[in-house]
């Protein structure tokens, strides 16, 4: 009952329709002004509820969304206000509305005519698209009858749990409640936390730089970036693959604000998107030479001394030497110097000092000393070394772009301070992603931007709210151990050849694994070899098409949840409306199922009551970032973290989590993958020197639009309206499609040697020649085909990289765009 | 000799009964097949025809415009017989008024199925707004019909007593004339005097206006005239043919010309966005056919059935040639409005909301297309046959050409023919 | 009169990324049919070449690899000083307030689309049958609105009168902003008063420069458009962006 607490505290303040449009004077009302006088003027206007949530997609917006409710329906979506206090109620910033045109069109997605009303059991073939009804205690029953049957038969990690980013709310996808009924039927499951089908790469890249994973105090990796709002304290803002102002629209403004406050803006992007045509500097670099161009800039600074020599000296591994044969940093006992074994460093006389004794302050930044009869160089030095082939012409000439253009990038990153670096899942989406992060760390600590404001290298932000919550208890309730972890790479092998173990059964929650994982013929494979599917999503997407059961989940305004990822708010999403036709909440399904396993007791408690416990309400030992926080606070605004520093910087305090405690740029644990220090390497398979090249000669990316999140909207009539009917397209340059006498608007058939699909030609100067690209996400299920054949999916590939493994929590990736194609026209 | 003319006579009457019986029955099929297409488009809307936002205007107003050009185009004809004294148009004179009446008539009904709101229809009177050409054109077609209506009157009754009115007769021709040009004037105005449709903003609107008002209204007149003497054994002088077929060629070339002066400065000027629409309608574009239908079916041919001697001396290729130079005028109306709107003026992707949906197209047009339905087809048909009706019972009921004598033409007839006055008149 | 408003708007288009957030929060908040957008972002060739769209469909850059070029330029009702609609409508439905912004009254329109073909930037719709929903309940502002008698905003408008962007008037009559310039997520719509001096629209306008579109029909909209200024890296190699 707690939940209609919200309700209750806006419902009985419906006020007129006239006076809700401004969000800001909404808010006004309901805190200063006596509730009676507000609802007293409402009489005579049509009587509205309001409720405050946030949008849990998977965008990276994290908008609030204000509702207004009439008669059950939900009516107006728009931009709601934010808490100009965090929680402590000290000051924090004025954030502005946020809201894009997904945000705007959810009523539409919430009474989309492709919502799964029902549960179903499958009749037909897999696939076959025929259904029958049933009830929930019907489904309930034997999807814990065939768990238990194929836990018992093949062990009990042989039922896999995937709760996915379709939601980033707590208690749902993600990190939601999936995890916990694996934990407690002791089932596999992935992925959670930030370990996404294509979105480890560079969380990995990030931790060999920033963090240690082998310390259990890391968790096994963490990932997280600045506040959005930080962008308006950079001098030069770099947007590498990062295509914000399509798929992070809200941010937008942030980006524009601190260009008309003067910052410069580059964007390194093989297509013109709009966000590239906003910039000062459009570097559009071969996909996947981004390493090399990032090398190209760090000798121009280490040539030109144009490197923060304090802060090298003061927070990296910079003066550190390195052993010349093990290549690991040198220890004293390396060297036979007296005290404690540590790290050796070389002061203003050449001479070795340990770590902890020598003068931070003057020590040798570069240089190859005699130390112990070793011929050791500072870990500079070997960067240095490594990078001088990257000169401006090598460079060029690796990125396809002209050495102009590569000093014009180094010049901007020497001569502005700080350097605010987004880089865009896009750079993960390739087989070295990771290494392609780890340079971006590099450079960006010889510009002395990492820990400061107006820096760093931010994919994702808001890692912190989760670190904050008690998610180990979430996920893992006193009394259970841990599920095993299997993610969305490795699940494939699981199913088809029973590597590591036999998955004989998979629950899929807010996961469209079947169309949105990388080489798709496997996964569907895969999929349809397993002996039990069930599929809970709020529409009938490709994967639920290939289920035994599949069960109506809610809409983010069907149910209570918490958002509180992507920024550093807390948003509180109240029930907004009754969830539609028979479709429930995750947790109220999986609480169904738990209890019909006999696991009842660890689901016994509302939404709002896991939300209490989750967030430490009323824990005098809470986490310093929710410190204080109550649930009316919780329930009646967005209030900021308590945050070290608003807007919020990863590492302010310049304390970094690794072993040295410093920015490990030199990686001593990817020696054996000779990847101590971020030189370039080549791309797997979407390079010319491989030899395949020759075949398929195309780069193939599948980027986002923004007319859709993943494989969301995308069937939404308004979004539709405005993106070609929903028919998906090829965007090819005119070059390459002259050579293969396609005209804009052509069938063509886009293939390689895993798959190959159809879609229509749209020629376009935006793209680099070699390059085609196919947005992603548009619907290939037995209803709905946006694609004249197939899916962009029907093309990538699931080759991991084995470096990552170091990294526990983003172990294996999807690289997406690692990936060439050859495209022709189509027959008839 | 006699004998076997009268029975051939006495065949083509009973003929002619029944046929004129057929004519009714098939215009009165048309008629009411119309008027029931236009309650079926009452009940569903605008939607069912063809028009959409982008070609918000089709085959309604092309058939509108078209049937003002006839109207002016009639009235001009009975007054240039008073006020230029070309006496020889004086047998067509009552007939020109007829046609005026009759098209202007079914001009203003032509409105009506084009409106969104015809329930709304006297907002027109109860709140007129005067600045819009629209309005003029309501006021000066209410004008028009109310004229033509008196002026028939006058005309009939002047049969009856054919001195006492002649002075009306000529001081209604000096108001028609120019009413006849300011109605055609007004009309080409509400295209004409809009700057976003560059196809339409020339001043060389209301000249093209009016002459191929005189072309499609004298054609209407030269062909009811063939009809009635085919039918209804009705002579018309042969001066007056002469004067007819000229009168013909003369306003067929001068619009040809008026339209050719507009491609090549738009041609010669060559600015992108005046271009679009003309690029459509020269061969080659995906509205060439009515360039086709203008140049060579309505112009080349026409030309070479009234100006060549040998054709032009049968009044049936005649009656074909002005038939043809119709389709020609008609052409050039679809020309007009449709290529005013298929290209707006802001040409930038994705073009303009069409007001329909699909779920799998985009909402957006960027050059316009406009396929006539079955619905305005049907409404359009009915209209002419409505006209057709109008004209067939006027000539029944008013008698507008005089039997022929059983002797041949009175010799004065051609002694007014010839005289200098009617030459000038037409050179 | 001294205190006499005429609401303005300057669309900042180096700010504007052309992701439509405008035109769908237009059609939520006015229940606008399928097929119906009063609002639309078009692709622009930017202010200052003379090019042509490379292309009919959006998002496609004038130019050729690497020297390309895009802007967006976001269309709704212009709101004239001469508007050609409102000179052209025949029974006076089409009217512009004081205030500047053009209505139409749904209660006089009688669906003649003249306003249609005047219309240079493509605004207008017409209702050609019955509204057409994705939801079977009304969504938006919710209920009807009249200015001095007249209905000028009402949730689902009859069959057969045209419609189009209103300016919010429902609400900037309550004190409040257009909704696109609420939600505009880019910070690229400015609203306020062009009787004012002091506004940041008339700043906008009087200082910086901002533009009308087809400026050269003289219909003198009260919306402007601001173009980007090109920003030099100091070292020659200058990179056109949005409008540049």
């Amino acid at each position: 009952m707690v939940e209609l607490r919200r309700r209750q505290f806006l419902g009985g303040m419906a006020i007129g329709a006239g006076a809700l449009a401004a969000g800001p004077r909404l808010r006004f009302l309901l805190e200063s002004e006596p509730a009676g006088d507000v609802a007293a003027a409402a009489t005579t206007a049509a009587k509205r509820q309001v409720f405050r949530t946030g949008h849990s997609n998977n965008c990276d917006g994290a908008c609030g969304h204000l509702i207004e409710v009439e008669n059950g329906h939900p009516v107006m979506v728009k931009a709601a206000p934010w808490e100009d206090t965090a929680i402590s109620g000290a000051l924090a910033q004025k954030f502005n509305p946020r809201i894009c045109l997904r945000g705007l069109s959810q009523i539409q997605n919430t009474y989309s005519p492709d919502r799964v009303k029902y549960p179903y059991r499958r009749v037909g073939e897999r696939g076959s698209g025929k259904w029958e009804r049933i009830s929930w205690e019907e489904a309930a029953s034997t999807i814990a009858q065939k768990f238990g049957e194929i836990q018992a038969k093949y062990g009990k990690p042989s039922v896999w749990i995937a709760p996915y980013t379709g939601s980033l709310a707590l208690l749902e996808g993600v990190v939601g409640v999936g995890f916990r009924l694996a934990s407690v039927i002791g089932a596999s499951a992935g992925d959670f936390e930030g370990d996404n089908e294509g979105d480890s790469a560079t969380p990995a890249g990030w931790n060999y730089v920033l963090v240690d994973p082998t310390n259990p105090d890391n968790g096994g990796g963490l990932f997280d970036g600045h506040e959005g709002t930080d962008f308006l304290n950079s001098k030069l803002i770099v947007l590498w693959a990062n295509n914000v102002a399509e798929t992070s629209i809200p941010d937008w403004r942030t980006i524009m604000d601190a260009k008309s406050k003067g910052a410069k803006l580059v964007v390194v992007d093989p297509r013109f998107t709009p966000t590239s045509a906003a910039a000062d500097l459009w570097l559009p670099a071969r996909p996947g030479s981004d390493t090399a161009l990032i090398d190209g800039v760090i000798n121009y600074l280490i040539t030109h001394k144009a490197y923060d020599e304090s802060y090298l000296r003061a927070y990296t591994v910079a003066p550190y030497l390195v052993h010349p044969q093990t290549k690991k940093l040198l220890r004293t006992t390396d060297i036979g110097l007296a005290g404690k074994d540590d790290y050796v460093l070389v002061d203003s006389s050449g001479q070795p000092r340990a770590a902890g004794a020598a003068d931070p302050k003057s020590v040798q930044l570069l240089g190859t000393f005699d130390v112990g009869g070793l011929s050791a160089p500072t870990a500079l030095q070997v960067l240095a070394d490594a990078m001088a082939k990257y000169t401006p012409e090598h460079t060029a000439e690796i990125t396809d772009l002209t050495a102009q253009q590569v000093t014009t990038l180094a010049a901007l990153f020497a001569t502005n301070h700080p350097v605010g670096i987004r880089a865009g899942f896009g750079l993960s989406h390739w087989y070295h992603g990771d290494l392609t992060m780890q340079a971006l760390l590099t450079l960006q600590a010889l510009g002395g931007n990492i820990g400061v404001h107006g820096g760093g290298v931010t994919t994702f932000a808001g890692g912190l709210t989760t670190t904050a919550f008690d998610l180990p208890g979430w996920w893992a309730p006193e009394g259970t151990t841990s599920f095993t972890v299997l993610e969305p790479m490795e699940a494939c092998d699981a199913m088809l050849e029973n590597k590591p173990y036999p998955v004989r059964a998979a629950w899929f929650m807010v996961d469209n694994y079947a169309q949105q994982m990388s080489d798709r013929n496997k996964v569907v494979k895969a999929l349809k070899s397993l002996d039990f599917l069930v599929v809970s999503d709020y529409v009938m997407s490709a994967t639920a098409d290939l289920a035994d059961i599949v069960l109506p989940a809610c809409t983010y305004l069907e149910k209570t949840d918490l958002l509180s990822s992507n920024n550093f708010y807390l948003q509180y999403m109240p029930k907004v409306i009754s969830p539609l036709w028979e479709s429930k909440s995750d947790l109220d399904a999986v609480t169904l199922v738990a209890q019909e396993m006999g696991f009842g007791k660890y689901f016994d408690k509302t939404a709002d009551d896991y939300l209490k416990d989750i967030l430490h309400i009323g824990d005098p030992d809470a986490d310093s970032n929710v410190a204080g926080l109550t649930w009316s606070q919780l329930t009646s605004g967005a209030p900021h973290l308590n945050t070290p520093t608003i807007p919020y910087v990863p590492f302010f305090d310049k304390s970094f989590p690794t072993k040295t405690g410093k920015i490990e740029f030199y990686v001593e644990m990817l020696v054996p993958f000779d990847q101590a220090v971020c030189d370039h390497k080549e791309p797997i398979e979407a390079s010319p020197s491989n030899p395949l090249f020759g075949k398929y000669p195309l780069v193939f990316l599948s980027t986002h639009t923004r007319f859709r999140t993943h494989s969301q909207y995308s069937n939404l009539p308004w979004l539709k309206e405005i993106n070609n009917g929903g028919q998906g397209f090829l965007e090819i340059n005119p070059a390459d499609a002259r050579a293969r006498g396609v005209k804009d608007g052509d069938v063509v058939r886009v293939y390689n040697d895993r798959g190959a699909m159809k879609v229509y030609a749209r020629l376009t100067e935006g793209i680099k020649p070699g390059v085609v690209n196919c947005y992603q996400g548009g619907w290939d299920t037995v209803k709905v085909k946006h694609y004249i054949e197939g899916h962009p999916n029907n093309l990538t590939h699931q080759i991991a990289n084995p470096t990552q493994a170091v990294v526990p929590n983003f172990r294996s990736n999807a690289a997406y765009f690692d990936c060439l194609v050859q495209v022709e026209r189509a027959k008839g | 000799m006699m004998a076997t003319a009268h029975a051939s006579h006495a065949i083509r009457s009973r003929l002619n009964r029944r046929g004129l019986q057929a004519w009714s029955g098939l215009l009165g099929l048309l008629v009411a097949l119309g008027f029931g297409t236009w309650i079926y488009q009452l009940t569903q809307g605008l939607r069912v025809t063809g028009m959409r936002d982008v070609v918000s205007w089709g085959a309604y107003i092309v058939t509108f415009a078209f049937f003002v050009g006839l109207s002016a185009g009639g009235l001009i004809v009975a007054s240039a017989a008073e006020v230029f004294g070309v006496r020889s148009l004086k047998p067509l004179s009552k007939l020109g008024v007829l046609t005026a009446l009759a098209s202007v008539t079914c001009a203003g009904l032509m409105i009506i199925p084009d409106l969104g709101r015809p329930d709304r229809i006297l907002n027109l009177v109860a709140h007129p707004h005067w600045a819009s050409p629209l309005i003029w054109d309501v006021g000066i077609i209410a004008a028009y019909f109310v004229f033509a209506a008196v002026d028939l009157t006058v005309l009939h009754r002047r049969e009856k007593s054919p001195t006492g009115l002649a002075k009306t007769v000529r001081v209604l021709a000096y108001i028609g004339l120019p009413t006849a040009v300011l109605l055609h004037s007004i009309t080409a105005w509400i295209f004409g005097l809009q700057i976003a449709r560059t196809w339409w903003n020339t001043a060389l609107m209301a000249p093209l206006f009016v002459t191929s008002a005189i072309l499609s209204g004298t054609a209407l007149v030269a062909v009811v005239a063939v009809a009635a003497q085919w039918f209804a054994h009705v002579r018309v002088p042969e001066q007056t043919w002469r004067v007819v077929t000229n009168l013909l060629v003369v306003s067929l070339c001068v619009d040809l010309f008026l339209v050719a002066c507009d491609y090549i400065t738009i041609l010669w000027g060559n600015v992108p966005r005046e271009r679009a629409a003309l690029n459509l309608i020269l061969p080659g574009g995906s509205w060439q056919t009515v360039f086709w239908l203008e140049w060579i079916v309505g112009g080349v041919v026409p030309l070479v059935l009234l100006m060549t001697p040998r054709f032009r001396s049968s009044r049936a290729l005649v009656a074909v040639g002005a038939l043809l130079a119709m389709v020609g005028v008609y052409a050039y109306r679809i020309e007009l409005v449709v290529g005013g709107l298929v290209r707006p003026i802001m040409q930038l992707p994705p073009g303009i909301a069409k007001g329909t949906y699909q779920s799998d197209k985009t909402s957006f047009v960027y050059t316009g297309t406009y396929h006539p339905t079955w619905v305005e087809i049907s409404i359009v048909i009915g209209m002419f046959a409505l006209l057709a009706t109008f004209i067939t019972i006027g000539y029944r009921r008013l008698k507008v050409l005089s039997r022929p004598p059983e002797s041949p033409p009175a010799p004065e007839v051609a002694a007014h023919v010839t005289a200098p006055v009617a030459q000038e008149a037409l050179t | 009169m001294a205190d006499q408003k005429r609401w303005g708007m300057v669309i900042d288009q180096s700010r504007c990324i052309g992701c439509w957030t405008c035109a769908v929060a237009c059609k939520e908040i006015n229940n606008q049919p399928l097929g119906y957008w009063w609002n639309r972002v078009l692709t622009a060739p930017p202010a200052s070449s003379a090019k042509a769209p490379a292309s009919e469909n959006v998002d496609v850059p004038a130019g050729e690899f690497p020297n390309v070029s895009l802007a967006y330029q976001p269309t709704a009702c212009q709101h004239c000083q001469d508007a050609p609609c409102v000179k052209v409508c025949p029974v006076g439905a089409t009217f512009r307030r004081d205030d500047g912004v053009v209505l139409i009254d749904y209660e006089r329109c009688i669906g003649c689309r003249y306003c249609v073909a005047a219309c240079p930037y493509g605004v207008r719709v017409f209702n050609w049958g019955d509204a057409q929903h994705a939801d079977d309940f009304t969504v938006g502002y919710g209920e009807d609105y009249r200015s001095d008698g007249r209905l000028v905003f009402t949730p689902e408008r009859p069959r057969g009168v045209v419609e189009k962007c209103t300016m919010c008037a429902e609400l900037l009559d309550a004190g409040q902003e257009p909704f696109c310039v609420e939600q505009c997520p880019a910070g690229a719509r400015v609203f306020g008063d062009l009787n004012d001096p002091n506004s940041e629209v008339s700043k906008l306008v009087n200082e910086e420069g901002a533009k009308r579109l087809l400026d050269e029909l003289g219909t003198k909209p009260d919306v402007f458009y601001e173009t980007a200024a090109r920003r030099d890296l100091g070292d020659g190699s200058t990179q056109s962006g949005s409008g540049a």
